[in-house]
């Protein structure tokens, strides 16, 4: 199968890229490619032309500048699940990584790619939201910051306009510890669920609480009332569990090939209190 | 447009459409059906090649992606390891169809530069890009094994 005929482009700079995006509206941002390359070769898309970012310098490099991760938007996957200081302090992201596809999909698919694709069913968004996470974005005339839960829109929807290129992703360093739980029905597969929990402990309180949920709805969602509830309680069973239920409130489930709504939310609440208990400091 | 791949060691420069595929690029422009594709759709990763010593699925990557970068495939004779590799395979029978086997062989070369030494869960979950219908995955871990103490200088110890 071959995608349909495009014009390729391979810019050097994010300003070549920004400029050429500006004059070809319809063109399409090629990173990995792992999820553009299939749609366009099952013809579920097809687009004039591809600006390929993979040939600017350094958009891949992945550095902790003091208490700041800064992850390039070409940061392949794999890289990121091996990463020797996002697995240290980041362990949410680390985790959530090495539960994306494959590892051969993960050599080429980048996180930039996974999270302006929208997916609802990517792992990476809902990491983002439990991580507080901020996003640069250039475009020919300016450059903003977008936080993470302002980003994500609707299915395949962001808040990138066109023109505009996500360029490095930005989390800070608070001190906290997560973990990423994902229900798929083989390997390699897309979440059924997904829910990534990141706690700033003190003792056995709960500082700070950031949860995102992967393919709980038409996107990626932030789970603002249970994090509010958990922040200042101290991590018990019953404020587990009293947490798990609020869940359900942001969750928007329908019955499809996965399961019902019923299993589904059986599911996350399962997997919200395997990855709260699975912290580490949680037990201490 | 041109691109300039390396493969297998040697430097080829083509004319191809952008929306070529490496996996067709490596077949019909080179020549080489080594590489096999099996669902197209990147699943099953019989296409596996080593681009800049990565493993990747060759029917999801555009042959301008390879662009100035080296690719390695099945048919790569001077590579000493990926012919242990493949011995390694004929001898604990880590095959029946033989479709997937120039993925599961690349792929298996990839994890062993990484790990000299892989464990079984290791060995599965670097294999979960790679599907086989025919084997059931125990004859090919056994090949990895295999493999794997060869390439230490091993003696091999039957089960």
């Amino acid at each position: 199968m071959f995608p349909d005929k495009f014009e390729y482009y391979a810019p050097k700079s994010i300003e070549e890229a920004a400029k050429f995006l500006n004059g070809h509206e319809d063109a399409k941002i090629l990173a990995g490619g792992q999820s553009l390359i299939p749609l366009l070769k099952l013809r579920f898309t097809s687009v004039p032309e591809i600006v390929d970012i993979g040939r600017i310098r350094g958009l891949d490099e992945i550095k902790l500048r003091g208490n700041t991760l800064e992850i390039g938007a070409m940061a392949r996957t794999g890289e990121i699940a091996d990463n020797v200081s996002i697995r240290g302090k980041f362990p949410v992201l680390s985790e959530a990584a090495g539960h994306i596809a494959d590892p051969l999909i993960r050599n080429m698919g980048t996180i930039g790619g996974d999270l302006c694709h929208g997916d609802p069913a990517n792992d990476f968004p809902a990491v983002m939201l439990a991580l507080d996470a901020e996003f640069e974005i250039s475009s020919a005339d300016r450059k903003r910051t977008v936080k993470a839960e302002d980003f994500f829109l609707d299915t395949f929807a962001t808040a990138l306009e066109p023109g505009e290129i996500l360029t490095k992703i930005k989390i800070q360093d608070t001190g906290s510890s997560g973990r990423y739980m994902k229900y798929k029905k083989y390997a390699g597969d897309f979440s059924i669920l997904g829910i990534a929990v990141n706690l700033l402990l003190d003792g056995k309180e709960v500082k700070k609480c950031g949860i995102g949920l992967t393919n709980c709805g038409a996107t990626a969602l932030k789970a603002k009332e249970a994090e509010k509830f958990l922040e200042g309680k101290e991590i018990s069973d019953e404020n587990i569990a009293k947490a798990a239920e609020l869940l359900l409130k942001v969750a928007d489930f329908m019955d499809d090939d996965n399961g019902s709504v019923k299993f589904k939310e059986k599911l996350l609440k399962y997997l919200f209190v395997k990855a709260v208990k699975g912290i580490g400091g949680v037990h201490k | 447009m041109m691109v300039n791949i390396k493969v297998n060691g040697k430097e080829y420069k083509k004319d191809v459409e952008p929306r070529t595929l490496l996996a067709t690029f490596i077949r019909d422009d080179l020549e080489m059906t080594g590489t096999h594709i099996g669902c197209d759709t990147t699943n099953c990763g019989a296409c596996t090649v080593l681009m800049d010593g990565k493993a990747v699925k060759s029917c999801t990557v555009l042959a301008v992606q390879a662009d100035g970068h080296e690719v390695e495939t099945i048919e790569n004779e001077s590579d000493k390891e990926l012919s242990i590799v493949k011995d390694s395979f004929v001898e604990e029978n880590g095959l029946q169809c033989g479709f997937c086997t120039p993925g599961m062989i690349m792929t298996s070369l990839y994890m062993l530069r990484k790990n000299k030494n892989p464990s079984d869960d290791y060995i599965k979950s670097n294999l979960a890009g790679n599907l086989c219908r025919c084997t059931g995955y125990v004859s090919i871990i056994n090949s990895i094994k295999k493999a794997s103490e060869k390439i230490n200088g091993e003696k091999v110890v039957a089960k």
